[in-house]
Parts: C-alpha cells; sequence; structure tokens
C-alpha cells in the first residue's frame, strides 16, 4: 500500500509582517497607557497633597470647613439661620485664605437641624475639597418657645414689651387662650388650632425693619386649623400680625376672626370667618369666599356711638316701628281732653 | 497620528501628575504643612478660651489671657502648643496671633463692634513664621461658645 501523503501549502500573506509591526506598536502605546493611568491615579490616591494633610492631621480646606461651620453657627445665633443649596438660601463667603466655602442648614425634625459646610480650594494644579456635617438639637436656652420681656433688634434698639412669647422650630397651640407679643423666628412655624388670641404676632423683620426679611423655605409660617380669633391687643392696638415676611395659611375648615391690621408675605385664608382691617402682603392673596372682609382693609365697621354728620348729605331717615299695645290704644282714643 | 495623539495626552497627564507631587513634596518639605500645624495648635486654644471674663470659665493660655480678645497681638516665640507647652521641635518659629472683628456680609472687611450696626464675626488669624521668614497664614471665624 502506498501512502501519498498531500501536504496543502496556504500562500504567505503579504502584509504579514507590517501587521506585526502595527499590533507591536499598539501594545506598547496601550502598556504606556496603562502604565501612566495606574501610576497617575496611584498617586492621587496615595500622594495627593490632601490626602498626605490628612494622613498627617491637618489640612487648609478641612480647616476652612470648620471655619465655615462656626460661621453657619453664628448666623443660627443671631437669628439668621440659612437655608439649603435646593432653596437658594445657603449661606456662601470666601475665607480669607481664599477657600470658597458653603454652608446649609436644613430642618431634619422638630427639634433638630442638620448643618452640611463645604470647603473648596484651588491650588495651582489641583482642585481641593472638604465637606462636614453636622446635626444640631434645639436645646432649652434656643427652645421652640420662650419667654422675654423685650426684643432686641439689629441696631441696638430694645423695645421693651409687656409679654413676648420667642418662637423658634416648630410649635402649637391647640385649645387655649393666648395673650401678648408672639416673636416668630426666622424658619419658625406656629400651629394654632382652636385658639383667642389676644395681641399680635410678629417676626424679626416686623419687628426690627433692619433684621432681613426671610426667604424661601427659611420664611416663618403660621399654620391655622380649627377656629382662630386673633383680637389685636393694647400694646398695639388694631395690629393683629406685623410679619412682612411670614406665611399665612388657614385651611377650608378653619373659621378665622381677626381683628387688626394684617401684614404678611403670602395670605391664604380658605375657610371661613371675617377680617376686620387692612391687610398688606407682599407676594400673594387668597381669601376664600367664605371669608367676609367689612370695608375691605378700611377698617373695622362697628356701629360709632355718636354719629357726627359734618358736612355729609342725610339722604333718608327711619325710625324704629314699636308695636304698641291694644290698651294703650284704647285708652287713648277713650282720653277726654280739656277744652277740646 | 493616532500613536502621537494618544503619547501627547500620556505625557501630558504624566506631566501634569508629577508636578502635583513635586508640588505636595515642597508643601510638606519647606515647612508649610508644620505652619499650619503650629498655627492650629493656636486655634485649638482659641476654642476653649472664654470670650467674656466673668463666665465661670477655667480655660487661659498663659498667665496673660484669659480670654479670647487677650490673644490679640500676642506673639509666642517659641511657639507654643494648645496646652501652653513650648514646642521644642521647632524653636526658632514664632506665632502672631489676631483676633479682629469683620462683617458677616463681606469676611474680608474689619469692622469697630462699637459704631457698625450690621452683622459681624469674630475672626482669629494665626501668621507663623521660621525666624523671619513668613511660612503662613492661617485664618478661622469664630463663634461664642457660650452661646445656645
Amino acid at each position: 500500500m502506498t501512502l501519498h501523503l498531500r501536504t496543502h501549502r496556504r500562500p504567505a500573506r503579504a502584509g504579514r509582517p507590517a501587521e506585526a509591526g502595527w499590533v507591536l506598536a499598539a501594545s506598547l502605546i496601550l502598556a504606556t497607557m496603562a502604565t501612566a493611568v495606574t501610576i497617575t491615579y496611584a498617586r492621587h490616591a496615595l500622594l495627593a497633597k490632601h490626602t498626605l494633610q490628612f494622613g498627617k492631621g491637618a489640612s487648609e480646606v478641612d480647616e476652612a470647613s470648620r471655619s465655615e461651620l462656626e460661621r453657619v453657627r453664628e448666623l443660627m445665633r443671631i437669628g439668621d439661620k440659612p437655608g439649603t443649596l435646593s432653596t437658594g438660601t445657603h449661606d456662601s463667603a470666601v475665607t480669607p485664605t481664599g477657600e470658597a466655602v458653603v454652608g446649609e442648614r436644613e430642618v431634619t425634625s422638630h427639634g433638630k437641624r442638620e448643618l452640611r459646610v463645604q470647603a473648596q480650594g484651588n491650588s495651582t494644579n489641583s482642585t481641593e475639597e472638604a465637606r462636614l456635617t453636622a446635626s444640631s438639637t434645639v436645646v432649652p436656652g434656643n427652645k421652640p418657645e420662650v419667654d422675654r420681656t423685650t426684643l432686641e433688634c439689629p441696631t441696638g434698639d430694645v423695645v421693651l414689651a409687656g409679654m413676648v412669647t420667642i418662637i423658634s422650630g416648630s410649635q402649637s397651640y391647640v385649645g387655649t387662650e393666648l395673650a401678648g407679643f408672639f416673636l416668630l423666628e426666622d424658619g419658625a412655624e406656629l400651629t394654632l388650632q382652636d385658639v383667642i388670641l389676644r395681641g399680635t404676632i410678629l417676626t424679626r423683620n416686623g419687628a426690627c425693619p433692619d433684621h432681613l426679611p426671610a426667604t424661601g423655605s427659611n420664611r416663618p409660617q403660621l399654620n391655622v386649623y380649627g377656629g382662630l380669633k386673633l383680637l389685636a391687643g393694647t400694646e398695639l392696638p388694631d395690629v393683629a400680625i406685623v410679619a412682612p415676611d411670614m406665611v399665612i395659611e388657614a385651611d377650608a375648615t378653619s373659621r378665622v376672626d381677626v381683628q387688626g391690621f394684617v401684614s404678611a408675605d403670602e395670605v391664604h385664608v380658605n375657610g371661613r370667618g371675617s377680617v376686620h382691617g387692612m391687610v398688606v402682603h407682599n407676594t400673594d392673596e387668597q381669601f376664600g369666599s367664605k371669608m367676609r372682609r367689612p370695608g375691605h382693609g378700611r377698617g373695622p365697621q362697628a356701629w360709632p356711638d355718636v354719629i357726627s354728620a359734618g358736612a355729609e348729605e342725610v339722604s333718608s331717615l327711619s325710625f324704629p316701628v314699636d308695636l304698641v299695645p291694644e290698651e294703650t290704644i284704647i285708652a287713648m282714643e277713650t282720653a277726654e281732653i280739656d277744652g277740646g | 497620528m493616532l500613536a502621537v495623539l494618544v503619547l501627547s495626552t500620556t505625557v501630558v497627564a504624566s506631566h501634569s501628575s508629577l508636578t502635583g507631587t513635586i508640588s505636595a513634596y515642597h508643601y510638606f518639605a519647606d515647612g508649610a504643612h508644620e505652619s499650619l500645624l503650629l498655627a492650629k495648635e493656636i486655634h485649638e486654644a482659641a476654642l476653649l478660651l472664654p470670650w467674656e471674663e466673668g463666665t465661670g470659665s477655667e480655660a487661659s493660655f498663659g498667665s496673660d489671657v484669659d480670654t479670647l480678645f487677650e490673644l490679640d497681638g500676642k506673639i509666642y516665640s517659641p511657639p507654643r502648643s494648645a496646652g501652653y507647652d513650648i514646642v521644642t521641635s521647632h524653636l526658632g518659629w514664632s506665632q502672631t496671633v489676631e483676633v479682629r472683628t469683620v462683617s458677616m456680609e463681606d469676611p474680608s472687611v474689619e469692622v469697630d463692634k462699637s459704631t457698625f450696626t450690621g452683622q459681624t464675626l469674630t475672626e482669629l488669624t494665626v501668621a507663623v513664621k521660621d525666624g523671619e521668614k513668613l511660612v503662613g497664614t492661617y485664618s478661622w471665624w469664630l463663634t461664642d461658645p457660650t452661646s445656645e
């Protein structure tokens, strides 16, 4: 038997040596890139200035964030509390050493505030950033309700007041009678349900015009549920609410009776009742159809004790119709008149 | 062409990375970081000091500083730690302290608290020198520790 071995030879490709060269070059380039990227990221991870500073216990940008945290605390202390970045009410500044810092304060619950600060420093070759988050608890001394007898303004002026209740944070009163001034700090929320209040509701901006008005979600808010009878007191006669930066909301089931001047940023009163007095607002006003507003802000229309006609024309007169008893009529008709 | 582009990018990235490393090296080698640490010692001490006398705080910084504002103008050479100990590793260095009141609106503006009607902020500045050479100046804003 003869075995024939057939060998098939494939023709050599003309471009093979060149292809091998490209593969080698591409491999070299990729290897170089991979090495460079690895070294760069390793440097960023291990040898970055900020990382090394952190390892050695101090960095400028961390100190800037601590500094901003103190600034936010100071703003809270003086009553000019910042809000959040999303609402545009945050605090921002540039430190003396050039870091841009941003501070936020968010109300997370009735007695809790979250403070967030961020500092960014620009050196020649890199951007450094540090963030700090802290929580703050509303404690006695900064509690939602504080009684005072004076109001102090940024100008140093002190207003003596008989009885001032300072509200910061959230505070509710249900089924009670209140009296005096109620001063709402920036960001405070006062809820009144079935309350009779003889006095005046103020905000910092209302009491002290030099105190900048609160804006956005940091505006003080008055919520009304059930019944509210707000009667201007004797300290500020005919003045019920002086709060140019406050939002007033009364829901559709509320019964509201306000007697006195009202100023607010927004007024939404959808229940039933009456508002006697001028209402001034900055942004929005909404009174439900069941709200009576005698005189539309020209003051209460109570009957005066004495009518002074002055130059006004009297166009008609009316007299009360009194019912005369039958026996009186008979007595009058049967009466004998002398000289008649 | 592609190779040139890739290589150029790699060279630029590497250069940037190495420059950053050199910068970080000089920061630590030339004393800038040490100056920050020395300034922080004064800051830590300042945080414990009362702002007014008679607050019941026993914190002090040396025999002549019982309140924060008494730190103003003080020069500590050799430098002091937050516990008022001499920092023996840096005997030739000094800390110069300044406490001033600035505007809350624009902290770069120093104001007179007795006449300024706006809101203010208290600022602590510490300048650290190695001999006569100023190595770093650092500032912090502060709030009254007794405030709620």
